[in-house]
């Protein structure tokens, strides 16, 4: 099995690498790098090719060669990968996976022997060839180095706020998206998916600070992207998160949503090491929703006719001929099938300290749990290259993404999820009377618009390729002592490619595709951007005083361009292609943003105890007007560390104080949403000729700018019992001015969109973060628990000038609030009777049996001032906690994630319960009788006279829950010969393994826009239950 | 040595790049390449006529008259009924439109409003563009022509509605019912000042075009305006202007009103444009107009007999039974039945196929009513199924300013004055001298009269919710149930929904607007 897996990974890298357009990409992306040096071109080469030409002639000197092993002091154990520095020098080795080095030095230099986690030894040379050393663990083990923007700061010096993920934690997540496995690993990180296969994740840092945009930066290996899209997980060697200004300050107008800073692995000087991975997966919806049967859906029906005054259907009347009981389709049952999920990986590491290397391959297939074509299928390939030679350091990285997705299809922006619980049962699966051979209703005996979304989604091809090339290559050369320059030039280039053809078909009536209106649309993309990196950094320690300084100057362009064709008219089993269409249209589109940002950073230690951070970042763009154009960020952050300054007690390792405030920005908008343009294809006609008409469609508003975010966060940090126990409290506030957003207008504008993007808004988010982590390593079992929690508090501060709420779906943003709180009716139960339909207050048409809603503004009549706030949709705190254990070759983890306080419009229910002509759920079956007066549900109408379904309390739903979202069982296969293969794991898991919530749709975390409606939930995939079994091994 | 020059080389270089810099100041001003700006717009005569056509596209969108208007008119009258599973599109008919649920009349909500942003465009800027008198009086007088029509249909749908009038503001004031009329009047009497009676014989861009509103729209206009408002005298002149044009005649072949056959015909006083040759083959519901939009009607397909569209909308037995009151002079079915309705009559054909056959199989349709008015089933198409019909709707046809122009006559107490008019509608379609079949009407009776007559003559073309409404028939205990007997969907009227509510998202943003009563 492992094997025929090997086999078939290496089987479908040739297939990739043989793909010669990848090829042609690949040499054209590289050019692109040049090109983004715009007219130094020529320099840039000459100096690289110079470069390398230098790291290849050997600089010789007076040396003698030194060995040794490097041992941990505790056990004996070697310590493979650590490293020798040769004092004051660049001059670095690493010991091999026996602790082994070797390292040329001068007789009378000093040698540094280092090890994470572990405390530095230096130790002369004096003459000695071998140098055998034992090192100890570091009391401040926590002490790695972290990446925070444009460079790098020891953990324990942070003076922001930057959130590291156990990146062993959270790649126990096998997911398609970065943004999906930071669920549950950090406080303050809120995350928001579906189970599409290859849907988009919605991730937030610390709230909502944006109408428009929440989502964060994202920096890949030092390369700016908006999205985590396009990345293999398993690539991934650290992940912080940026969360307030002090930390963030520096990518200035790109900052307001935090930033996830993501660093794949780096090759590292020694010996050739190959890893493989493999996993394969199973996935099925955890839950069903219990929906009515044939004969249920016919009765309730049946009665909403009655109830209506109208007859009832022939296709649900038993006296009539046309009556169906031949037919009782379970579309959930029909639907779901089990869906696989894999990824293999291969990666090798090697090189010498003048060039080392990383390269993976990546291969990640999910096929949906539908029975439908949707999937997803993703190949990966990284390359990282890094070198030193004396006092020039230079690298490089070529990543290349290809995917491939199967989309699903909605028929005017229906959810296919909730078309599928609302088909009804009398509607076949297949048909093969019918064109494309599946089922559909029938106007006169059905009357039912129903989507058969098996059907439909097999009958169109709606394909999306994904290409991407992520690069950059960068020197770094050190002037003088402590002063660097580093010249960075990034490329990501992103080339997409959709084409969906639907054919002609017949899914029954309303769904007929015919000839003139099969279609085949195809649009190509490209998106290019460039960016150009300055920076010089100087350090120096002058006594007890270390300051680190950095000045840097960024150029960015980006460019956009869409290719769009049309054909449409096209008989059944006719050629697909563009060519053979009756009519064929297209049109393309482009854009264009340019960006640069001048930034700085001072660094300021006194004594390793007072540590004072200061940012600043000027942003120039040209998505705002020229006389708007430009923003200016900062921040300035200080921390105490109270254990280098006073003595505590044996037990207690360290205790820092940290807070900072900073000023950020956020810059999502539209290109050219400031300037007012005129729409040319207005056009009218005379008699049969068409006339030419143009007009402004949309509002605009010519002074719109950055958005603007403030933070402040105030943080103690703690270690005790040898740093066994870590803890970290924070609190912060958060509070975002003038935010972009699409404020709704009223229809009598006339303006469309109806709605105008203008900076009309403020918005506050507070809240507390907790952080703590025990890890005993020190007996047989070793374990480790972490757990987070943060809460969080959204209050709109202004809304615009005149502070007019702002609807969303089912919710209301209004001042003094949250954003998107759920606003609707509150229904107070069922009239039983005339009489109290005359003594309420009035709802015209209203019937005994039909929901009665409260008069909130006592006018004695239900209009739509009556609904009100039904509930914060924003969970007041979220959550994660990860236990993992060892022992001897077995370890265990398992992870929690979870969120709560706040609620939900429960979308899919509320379809289910129109009592309408579409299927209903089987609480409906309890409908109001005159006999069966004991219910909180209706009566049927089709006609929805006194509109029973509308948005109302009915389907509010309390959105808590706690997930186990991961557990795994690994097992280390004890070997007798570990000359080639140094390790092999095999491990099974489980993901979303239960859901603990009153929430009683799919799942409650679903997708939704994150904004305005946040809380509504309208028929998202849900998040499968999936079991893996994976091989891990090293060579 | 060797290292410091590379260095330096190196330093040099970057600071080359630093300096000079790949992105300049003058980047940082970016336009759109995709869209004209405005700025550059509005300059020229070419660019008045385009922005009026913009004006006028706003009539083909699913809000107007693409599909929802003419539903949200005839499902109120007791000619059409509407057994749609689109619980939207059958509560129209029902006086039960969901305030929560703004499809269909909130899109005619949304449309008109912007047609009337297009009318203003045109209002706001042409003044100032420097071209011929002559050709800018005609576009002002069209603009202000559209912008009373779009805002007839708000104040008719509607009732206290925004009257945006500029183009300074975002958000405009709700405005009284009459504050409405007044301006939809206004408007129409600036079209009639400012245009020209035809196209034919003009000289300009303009010349010869078919369907560009003309005095005598304007002028039928602003005595139906002034007929809703009941100044019966006011529209009694205004009618007499209209037909003192001496333009329009009734079209002897009474279908040609609703074919491709014979559009803009001699009886067309304004009828929306519809043609499956101009633009393209994508349906244009409406949003940001695009270039591949076709300019045809969904309103065929809605209305289709069962099997060939579907069959949202169906003519009432009232209707069909009305049409059997008066046989013509020559003792035949009045023909205007088999020109409104399929029903199960031997040897009629229906997209080529015979009714009778086609529903063989099916017993509930062989005996139901379809709409025939404004259908391509005359055999050159095998169905709607498509959604494009190319059939132009018509707004207002001679007949109606005929009509409209006795009941005036009627009202203003000159009942026999009333006979000829109605008389030459009459006669059109073979039915006897009304003079001799119900000589000497009261003013009462001629009222039943004429409300017989139009009910015939327009049923289908969305003008009966209208009649019922402006004659009071709600108010009247007799007559609304009398309505109730001839269709059903009157039983869920109640006070108030004469009127549609105002949608949803026009309450949560614009400050201090009343909803409709009844809502």
């Amino acid at each position: 099995m492992v094997f025929l897996q090997i086999f078939n990974y290496i089987w479908k890298c040739k297939k990739y690498i043989y793909k010669t357009n990848q090829i042609l990409m690949f040499m054209m992306t590289i050019t692109h790098l040049f090109k983004a040096a715009g007219g130094h071109t020529l320099k840039i080469r000459i100096a690289l090719v110079v470069a390398v030409l230098f790291s290849v002639c050997t600089m010789q000197a007076q040396s003698i060669t030194v060995s040794g092993t490097i041992t941990d002091a505790a056990d004996n154990a070697a310590l493979p990968l650590a490293n020798v520095v040769v004092k004051g020098t660049t001059k670095a080795a690493t010991t091999d996976f026996d602790g082994k080095y070797t390292i040329d030095a001068n007789q009378n230099d000093i040698l540094v022997f280092s090890y994470m986690g572990y405390t530095d030894q230096e130790i002369a040379i004096a003459g000695q060839t071998t140098i055998n050393v034992s090192l100890a663990t570091n009391a401040t083990a926590v002490d790695e180095v972290v990446v925070i923007g444009y460079g790098s700061q020891k953990k324990s010096d942070l003076t922001g706020s930057v959130a590291v993920v156990n990146v062993a934690n959270a790649k126990q997540t096998v997911t398609y998206d970065v943004a999906k496995m930071l669920q549950g690993q950090a406080a303050g990180v809120t995350v928001q998916s579906s189970g599409e296969p290859g849907g988009f994740v919605n991730i937030k840092i610390r709230g909502m600070s944006s109408f428009t945009n929440n989502n964060p930066l994202f920096v890949v290996d030092n390369i700016l992207v908006d999205g985590p899209y396009d990345f293999a997980p398993g690539d991934i060697e650290s992940i912080q998160i940026l969360k307030d200004a002090s930390a963030a300050a520096i990518y200035g107008v790109r900052g307001a949503n935090g930033v996830v800073i993501i660093t794949t692995k780096k090759g590292k000087a020694g010996k050739v090491s190959v890893n493989f991975r493999s996993l394969t997966g199973f996935q099925n919806v955890r839950n069903k929703i219990d929906v009515t049967n044939r004969e249920q859906y016919q009765q309730i029906t049946n009665q909403a006719y009655v109830n209506s005054g109208q007859t009832i259907l022939p296709g649900n009347d038993p006296a009539s001929q046309y009556y169906i009981n031949d037919v009782d389709t379970n579309w959930q049952d029909a639907a779901f099938r089990t869906g696989r999920i894999e990824n293999h990986a291969l990666s090798f590491t090697a090189g010498s300290e003048a060039l080392s290397y990383n390269f993976s391959v990546d291969y990640f297939k999910n096929t949906s749990y539908l029975k439908t074509p949707q999937s997803y299928e993703r190949y990966t390939t990284n390359l990282n290259v890094s070198g030193q030679k004396g006092k020039f350091k230079y690298g490089g990285k070529v990543s290349y993404t290809s995917s491939g997705k199967e989309n699903f299809n909605s028929y005017n922006g229906e959810s296919a999820m909730t078309a599928l619980l609302q088909a009804i049962p009398t509607m076949p699966v297949y048909d093969e009377n019918r064109l494309g051979g599946y089922g559909g209703a029938d106007n006169l005996t059905q009357r039912a618009i129903t989507l058969n979304v098996i059907g439909f989604n097999n009958l169109i091809r709606n394909r999306t390729n994904r290409n991407r090339f992520l690069g950059n290559i960068w020197g770094e050369a050190e002037i003088v002592k402590g002063l660097k320059y580093t010249l960075r030039a990034s490329a990501d280039q992103f080339n997409g490619f959709n084409r969906m053809f639907t054919p002609p078909s017949d899914l029954g009536w309303y769904y007929v595709t015919e000839n003139a209106e099969s279609a085949l649309t195809v649009n190509n993309d490209k998106n290019l951007r460039t960016i150009v990196d300055n920076l010089i950094n100087y350090d120096v320690v002058i006594g007890k005083h270390n300051i680190s300084a950095m000045a840097g100057y960024v150029m960015e362009k980006e460019t956009y361009y869409n290719h769009y064709s049309r054909g449409v008219g096209y008989t059944p089993g006719e050629n697909d292609h563009l060519n053979y269409a009756d009519a064929i249209s297209g049109g393309e589109f482009e854009s264009a943003v340019r960006r640069k940002s001048i930034l700085g950073r001072l660094i300021y230690t006194f004594d390793d105890t007072y540590i004072l951070t200061a940012n600043f970042r000027q942003d120039k763009s040209s998505l705002f007007p020229e006389y708007n154009n430009t923003g200016n960020y900062y921040s300035i952050s200080g921390a105490y560390k109270v254990h280098n300054d006073v003595k505590l007690p044996e037990w207690w390792n360290a205790l820092k104080v940290r807070g900072g405030y900073g000023l950020l920005g956020n810059n999502t908008i539209g290109v050219y949403a400031y300037s007012p343009t005129v729409n040319p294809f207005a056009s009218y006609l005379y008699g049969n000729t068409l006339a030419p008409g143009t007009t402004v469609t949309s509002a605009f508003d010519p002074n719109i700018t950055w958005e603007d975010t403030t933070t402040a966060n105030v943080a103690v940090e703690t270690g005790m019992f040898n740093n066994k126990l870590q803890f970290t409290a924070e609190i912060y506030v958060k509070k975002s001015t003038g935010l972009l957003m699409g404020v709704p207008l009223p229809y009598s504008t006339g303006a469309f969109p109806a709605s105008i993007t203008t900076n009309a808004g403020d918005v506050r988010n507070t809240g507390l973060e907790f952080t703590v982590g025990y890890s005993d390593n020190d007996h047989e079992v070793k374990w480790g628990v972490n757990a987070n929690l943060g809460t969080l508090k959204n209050k709109v501060l202004k809304l615009g000038d005149s502070g007019d709420p702002l609807p969303g779906i089912n919710s209301m943003t209004s001042v003094g609030r949250s954003v998107g709180e759920i606003y609707v009716y509150e229904a107070e139960g069922i009239f039983q009777n005339q009489a109290e339909i005359d003594a309420h207050a009035t709802q015209p048409l209203a019937k005994p049996g039909d929901v009665m809603f409260r008069d909130v503004n006592a006018d004695g009549i239900i209009t739509d001032d009556d609904r009100t706030y039904q509930g914060v949709t924003i969970p007041k705190y979220s959550y994660g906690l990860n236990f993992n254990a060892e022992y001897k070759n077995f370890d265990f983890s398992f992870g929690f994630v979870g969120a709560g306080g706040n609620k939900v419009y429960n979308g899919t229910y509320n379809a289910l319960m129109i009592g309408g002509l579409l299927n209903h759920s089987t609480d409906e079956l309890n409908y109001w009788t005159p006999q069966n007066t004991n219910t909180n549900v209706p009566r049927p109408d089709v006609l929805e006279s006194n509109q029973n379904a509308r948005p109302s309390s009915r389907f509010v739903q309390d959105a808590s829950y706690l997930r186990l979202q991961n557990v795994q069982l690994g097992y280390s296969i004890p070997l007798k010969d570990t000359k080639f293969i140094e390790r092999i794991r095999v491990y099974a898991s489980g993901q979303n393994i239960f859901v603990v919530t009153k929430f009683t749709g799919y799942d409650p975390d679903f997708m939704s826009d994150g904004l305005l409606s946040r809380g509504f939930e309208s028929g998202s995939f849900p998040n499968p239950r999936t079991f893996i079994f994976g091989i891990e091994a090293s060579f | 040595m060797k290292t410091f020059q590379i260095k330096n080389f190196i330093v040099l270089s970057a600071l080359a790049v630093m300096m000079t810099g790949c992105v300049t100041d003058e980047d940082l001003v970016q336009t759109d390449p995709n869209l004209d700006s405005e700025l550059a717009f509005w300059k020229t005569d070419e660019d008045a006529v385009k922005g009026l056509n913009a004006a006028y596209s706003a009539l083909l969108a699913d809000g107007t008259y693409m599909r929802s208007t003419p539903l949200l008119l005839d499902l109120k009258g007791d000619d059409m009924r509407s057994n749609s599973p689109w619980v939207a599109m059958a509560n129209v008919g029902k006086f039960n439109s969901s305030v929560a649920d703004a499809s269909i009349y909130g899109w005619a909500y949304e449309m008109c409003y912007q047609g009337i942003y297009r009318a203003n465009q045109v209002l706001t800027k042409v003044p100032a563009i420097e071209m011929d008198a002559e050709l800018k009086q005609r576009v002002l007088g069209q603009a202000y022509f559209l912008r009373g029509l779009y805002l007839f249909h708000m104040v008719n749908f509607f009732k206290n509605v925004p009257i945006p009038l500029s183009l300074e503001e975002l958000k405009h004031p709700q405005k009284t019912e009459a504050e409405g009329w007044a301006q939809v009047k206004a408007d129409f009497q600036m079209a009639a000042d400012m245009l020209p009676a035809s196209y034919t014989g003009i000289t300009g861009p303009d010349a010869d075009q078919k369907g560009r509103a003309t005095k005598g729209a304007a002028l039928a206009y602003l005595g139906k305006a002034q007929l809703f408002t009941r100044d019966f005298t006011g529209a009694k002149a205004t009618f007499e202007s209209v037909m003192n044009l001496g333009v329009y005649s009734l079209v002897s072949n009474y279908r040609d009103n609703f074919t491709t056959a014979n559009e803009n015909n001699s009886e067309s006083v304004f009828e929306v444009q519809f043609s499956r040759e101009a633009g393209g083959v994508a349906l244009g519901w409406g949003g940001i107009p695009a270039s591949d939009w076709g300019k045809t009607s969904a309103r065929a397909i809605t209305y289709a007999p069962r099997g060939f569209g579907w069959t949202d909308a169906q003519p009432t037995w009232a209707l069909y039974n009305e049409f059997h009151d008066e046989l013509t002079a020559n003792g035949q079915v009045d023909p205007r039945l088999d020109a409104t309705i399929f029903y199960n009559k031997p040897g009629v054909m229906l997209y080529g196929q015979s009714f009778q056959q086609y529903y063989a199989t099916s017993p509930a349709d062989l005996n139901d009513l379809f709409a025939r008015k404004y259908q391509n089933s005359d055999g050159d198409f095998a169905n709607e199924m498509d959604w494009r019909s190319g059939i132009n709707e018509r707004l207002l046809r001679y007949a109606d300013v005929l009509l409209m122009y006795a009941e005036c006559l009627n009202e203003t107490g000159n009942t026999a004055g009333a006979y000829t008019y109605i008389q030459q509608v009459r006669s059109r379609v073979g039915l006897a001298d009304l003079a001799t079949v119900h000589p000497n009407m009261t003013q009462a009776q001629m009222r039943d009269q004429i409300a017989h007559e139009r009910f015939l003559e327009f049923a289908l073309e969305g003008h009966r919710s209208d009649d019922i409404r402006r004659w009071g028939w709600y108010q009247d205990p007799a007559k609304l149930a009398w309505l109730k007997s001839r269709d059903p969907e009157f039983n869920s009227y109640t006070p108030g929904r004469e009127y549609f509510p105002i949608p949803q998202l026009e309450m949560d943003t614009n400050p201090g607007i009343i909803q409709n009563t009844g809502y």
